[in-house]
């Protein structure tokens, strides 16, 4: 009998009991059974507990196995500890994160890409599965709001990452809400296209458990072809990935991608924005499958979720709040908004996070009265379907009207093909608006418009407050690693005289 | 013309804007590459695909673990008759 709480662990050993020569995890030609998941969680919650780790302790997981990775967290959380990803995408990060986490014991195996010198309480999987006891008698039964998981931010914004604090409650209800609204059941064999140490990755391999089906994983970093390759193989029917792995199926592997389409029955895009066009592209390349998109943070996971066949004429949004979610905007003062105004999106229910690790004031300053503050910019239509517009924090604030940047680049983007372009802020050169919109375009050539004409077009299709003031050309566009403007350096750099003005 | 393992290795320096020092260990992975990640396959398999002027079939680097199992993969690649191509949409 399923608890009302499901966890991971459980959901596991139900599957062992129903179907235990199922496969639960494919990663190249490895291939565990629900029965052999079930006795790797086992042994390894055993090595844990010989090896005195306690109930609560933190354990970093840090394997490039994707099936040990999966196996080791889980059985962190069988054994009663806080399972830890480590990032895998700077040595800086990886630092910062051990460092913050200070873990009782680093659960790793295979090839290490950093070289950190504080691995000394590091077990490897081997080790601890050589040690490891058998099943235990009984399942755990967690409380609700015992911490199974930390997942860093990847600190964009605010330039910190932050361990979020995943309850058990919460897993336990995106976990419910996502099955039920994918309609997933137990012959489902994913691509779970997305890196080891995310947040969605682990999320997609829980989901499956939940329902018994089996997910297909990447040995390596993400290779697009490989992926097509083992739905192929395996008979995948469905694909879970962040937008820009779509993106690039759509349109450098459109051929290869439409071909596999028909055998597709499910279709699971994380929350990263995705063009109309292409969410329509979509729809046509993969013409049997359910395709849903989710809006969600690691502090909010999976918010507003939008089934694209349910509702064609609101593809533009992120979809209604999930089951037992409440979304909400409110003003700078914060007062909820009418609908259809712009404000910071909130965000309330059993999605939220616990916390963050060692940073209480922090999480308290986002999270007042039940509601966490997301600091995403957007709104709330009529129909209450949500639309997000990009980073509160980047609105650029023209005499009180907030400006979405991203949305300005879009519209721009399609004016100017082939050239990458950023909107920020700089400071109204008449000092009656406080900021107003500029543009930066990258390179050295003048695009072949005269600015002044342009602009003046430009107010013919976009509110007066979003047209740029100024445009710039900029050698280089300065970029994050996840390939989003730094507008706050473009801002800077304007100042500084760095830009050329068109 | 087929490539050899030091013009892909060439090539792997270009795309990913590596440093001509950069040191090729038998062990090094594509993920342990600065920039090479999933839009980095595609950089990469675009300029194969432009320099042999031939579509990468579905399953070519199924087997690659590390970056020489990844050159190896492409030499032998590009000394295959473009018949033996079996696009998954072809």
């Amino acid at each position: 009998m399923t608890s009302q709480l499901e966890t991971v662990f459980e959901s596991i050993f139900i599957h062992a009991e129903r179907r235990p020569g199922h496969p639960a995890l494919i990663a190249g030609d490895r291939v565990v059974s629900y029965r052999e998941l079930k006795e790797l969680v086992a042994s390894i919650a055993g090595g844990l507990r010989q090896s005195g780790v306690q109930t609560g302790e933190r354990i970093c997981v840090e394997t490039h196995d994707p099936i040990d990775h999966f196996a080791a967290s889980v059985a962190v959380m069988l054994h009663g500890g806080t399972s830890v990803a480590l990032p895998n995408d700077s040595a800086e990060s990886y630092e910062a994160v051990l460092n913050d986490a200070q873990p009782r014991l680093v659960i790793t195996n295979g090839v290490r890409r950093f070289e950190v010198h504080k691995l000394s309480n590091a077990r490897s999987a081997e080790e601890l599965l050589s040690v490891g006891e058998r099943c235990p008698a009984s399942l755990r039964q967690p409380s609700a709001e015992d911490i199974a998981m930390i997942y860093y931010t990847s600190g964009t914004s605010s330039g910190v990452r932050k361990g979020v604090l995943q309850s058990y409650r919460a897993l336990s209800a995106t976990g419910r809400y996502i099955c039920e609204v994918m309609q997933l059941d137990e012959n489902v064999v994913e691509y779970v296209a997305s890196p080891i140490d995310n947040a969605f990755w682990f999320g997609r391999c829980r989901v499956l458990a939940r329902v018994g089906g089996t997910a297909l994983l990447s040995t390596g970093n993400l290779n697009p072809l490989n992926v097509l390759s083992a739905l192929r193989q395996h008979g995948g029917n469905c694909i879970a990935g962040d937008t820009p792995i779509f993106v690039l199926f759509l349109h450098h592997m459109s051929a290869r991608f439409r071909a596999l389409g028909p055998q597709i029955r499910w279709a699971k895009v994380a929350s990263q924005a995705m063009s109309i066009e292409d969410k329509r592209a979509l729809q046509e390349h993969l013409p049997n499958a359910r395709i849903i998109m989710n809006y969600g943070l690691t502090e909010a996971m999976r918010c507003c979720l939008l089934p694209f066949e349910d509702y064609p004429d609101k593809l533009g949004s992120v979809g209604r709040p999930s089951p037992g979610v409440s979304v909400r905007v409110v003003s700078d003062k914060r007062q909820v908004v009418l609908p259809g105004e712009l404000g910071e999106i909130e965000v309330s229910g059993d999605n939220v996070a616990s916390g963050y690790l060692n940073q209480e004031e922090l999480w308290r300053s986002r999270f007042h009265d039940g509601w966490y503050a997301t600091a995403d910019l957007g709104y709330v239509d009529g129909d209450g379907f949500v639309f997000v517009l990009g980073r509160n924090d980047e609105a650029i604030n023209v005499g009180g009207r907030k400006v979405a940047p991203n949305e300005v680049e879009v519209q721009l983007r399609k004016l100017i093909p082939g050239r990458r372009l950023g909107v920020f802020a700089i400071p109204d050169p008449a000092r009656v608006l406080g900021d107003v919109v500029a543009m930066a375009i990258e390179g050295v050539e003048k695009p072949d418009f005269v600015w002044q004409e342009f602009r003046i077009h430009l107010f013919e299709l976009m509110p007066s407050s979003n047209v740029p003031r100024e445009a710039f050309l900029a050698l280089e566009l300065p970029m994050t690693t996840n390939g989003k403007v730094k507008r706050r350096v473009l801002s800077e750099m304007a100042a500084a005289g760095e830009l050329i003005k068109l | 013309m087929p490539l050899t393992n030091d013009a892909v290795r060439e090539l792997i320096c270009r795309v990913f804007s590596l440093p001509t020092t950069f040191k090729f260990t038998p062990e090094l992975r594509p993920a342990f590459v600065p920039g090479w990640d999933s839009f980095g396959w595609m950089s990469i398999m675009m300029e194969i695909e432009a320099i042999l002027s031939r579509e990468i079939p579905i399953g070519l680097f199924d087997r690659v673990v590390t970056v020489d199992d990844f050159c190896n993969v492409v030499v032998e690649f590009s000394r295959q008759p473009t018949s033996k191509s079996d696009d998954f949409a072809a």
